[in-house]
Formats: structure tokens, sequence, C-alpha cells
């Protein structure tokens, strides 16, 4: 490539190629997902067997502890870690932001069903497969497309089963299924571009 | 008669224009990298990289790795608005005419 004059058709194939170039850059290595589906099937299960073992009461503390711990190794994750290893593109940033928007919308929906007496998980779901969508169609990933709809499918199966644990057992087939096995192949993906 | 509004000469270069679209889909790169990418000599890339860090249209920044040292190029806001108005002045081009 030199410094030379170029007509606007060979300026937009410059263009294209070089911004498909970076989309190629694929950084994004499916640690959350493989974090947060491991995370979210171990509560399940926990707080299926205190319900189990007659431990009823305890989903509260199960589900807090939890889900603290993953905001807090994934903070440091993306926070201190990863960018010692790797850069992140402008795409990856669009995603962040994707998902600290279902954090937010994730706890103010919580506070909602609580205040409305509503049952939650068929509208997490909802929100789990659009943050899927979204994040398949950044990085043009079949599996996460396959993810999201497992989701939204999943919300409905939700209103077909009776309310008690095996409602966690949903959740446990929806979080392997929508979103471990989906992070899984986006990380032998990334395993596989030498980017990981 | 239809007037077409100049394109950016700074951006209206083969290599620089590559460089630039590819900080904008990367945000940064490594001086390695885009030598890869574009195919240029070091040589010219150094030239044209200084020519669009002058512009204030990327950053340049000096640092080490272990012992080898690393540039690592950044797109700016100005750069991020000259590539803005870069393709909408280039769609006026590429446009059918009536």
């Amino acid at each position: 490539m030199e410094e030379k004059a170029i007509s606007p058709t060979e300026s937009l194939q410059i263009i294209e190629k070089m911004l498909a170039d970076t989309r190629n850059r694929f950084y994004n290595n499916g640690f959350a997902f493989l974090l947060w589906g491991v995370l979210i099937i171990l509560i399940c299960l926990t707080s299926f067997t205190a319900h189990a073992l007659g431990h009823d009461g305890r989903d509260g503390y199960i589900w807090g502890i939890g889900i603290g711990l993953g905001i807090l190794i994934t903070a440091v994750y993306f926070w201190r870690i990863a960018p010692k290893t790797r850069k992140f593109t402008r795409l990856d940033s669009i995603n962040g932001k994707v998902w600290i928007a279902y954090a937010i919308s994730y706890f103010v929906l919580m506070y909602l069903c609580l205040h409305y007496q509503i049952f939650a998980p068929p509208f997490i779901y909802l929100l789990l497969g659009m943050g899927m969508f979204i994040t398949g169609g950044i990085y043009r990933f079949w599996s996460l497309y396959a993810g999201a709809i497992i989701f939204w499918i999943g919300a409905v199966i939700c209103t077909l089963l009776p309310m008690g644990s095996g409602q966690l057992l949903l959740t446990s087939v929806l979080m392997l299924l929508g979103y471990l096995l989906p992070g899984y192949i986006l990380w032998q993906k990334a395993k596989g571009d030498a980017h990981v | 008669m239809l007037m077409f509004r100049e394109l950016d000469p700074l951006l209206h270069s083969e290599l620089r224009l590559a460089i630039v679209s590819l900080l904008v889909g990367a945000g940064e790169a490594e001086f390695k990298e885009l030598k890869l990418k574009t195919g240029a000599t070091a040589g010219n890339l150094s030239v044209q990289v200084q020519k669009l860090a002058d512009a204030g249209y990327i950053q340049v920044e000096k640092s080490f790795r272990g012992k080898y040292p690393l540039t690592t190029c950044k797109i700016t806001k100005a750069g991020l608005e000259a590539f803005s108005n870069y393709v909408d002045v280039l769609k006026d081009y590429l446009k059918p005419k009536a």
C-alpha cells in the first residue's frame, strides 16, 4: 500500500476492507458467558438442594452471595486482568455497554417484581435473550443467536411449569444451553483465532 | 451543474485512509499490526502516521513491552469526525447521477 491518489470507489473498498479486518479481531473469548453460565447453574443447584433438604428461605442469601461474587470477578477480569493481555475494540466496548445495561435492567426488574409481587425468571430470560441476540449481531456469531432463541423459548416454557423447585432446574438447563454452551463455542473460536 | 464537496486531502490517500479506517474500527492498534494489515513499509507507515498525528486525527503513544519499544496509535475525536465527514462526502460522489 502506497501514498497515492485514489478514486471514491477505491476509497470505499479500502474502508470496507479495513473495517472487516477489525471485525475479525475476535477478542471476545466468551469469558463472561463461561463464568456466569457456571455460576448461575451452581446457584440454582445449591438453591434446589437447600429446598430439597428443607432449608427454605435461604434463596436470598444464596443468590445474593453468588451474584455479588460474579460481579466482583467480572469487574476484576475486565478492568484489571484482560486489558494486560488484549486490546478492546470499539465492538467490544459496545458489547460491554449492552451487558452493563442488562445488569442495570436486571436489578431494576428485580425491584419491580418484588414491588408488584411478580414472578421474575421469565422476564430475566427475555432480557438475557435480548442481550445474547445483540451480542450475536455485534460479533456475527451464530451460537449467540441460538442462545437468544433458547432463552425466549424458555420464557414461554416457564409459564407451563408449576411454581417451585422445578423452575430452578429449568433455569439451570437454560443457562447450560443458552449461555454456557454458546460461551464455550465462542471460547473455542477465540482459541482457534489465537486471540485468547 | 452538480457541485461536489472536496474530499479531505489528508484522508484521501490509500495508506492514510487505511490507517484511519482500521483505527475507527479497532479504537487503537499497535504499529506492528498497522504494518501487517496495510502491507506498507515501516518507513512509509511512520511518515503517514506522523502526518495524521500532526493533524490531530490520531494519537501516538510510545512505551515499552519488556525491553522492546512499543508504538500504539489511537483514533481521536477529531479523527472520528474527519472520518465521518469523509464518508458523508464520499456518499455524494458514489450516488448515482440523476
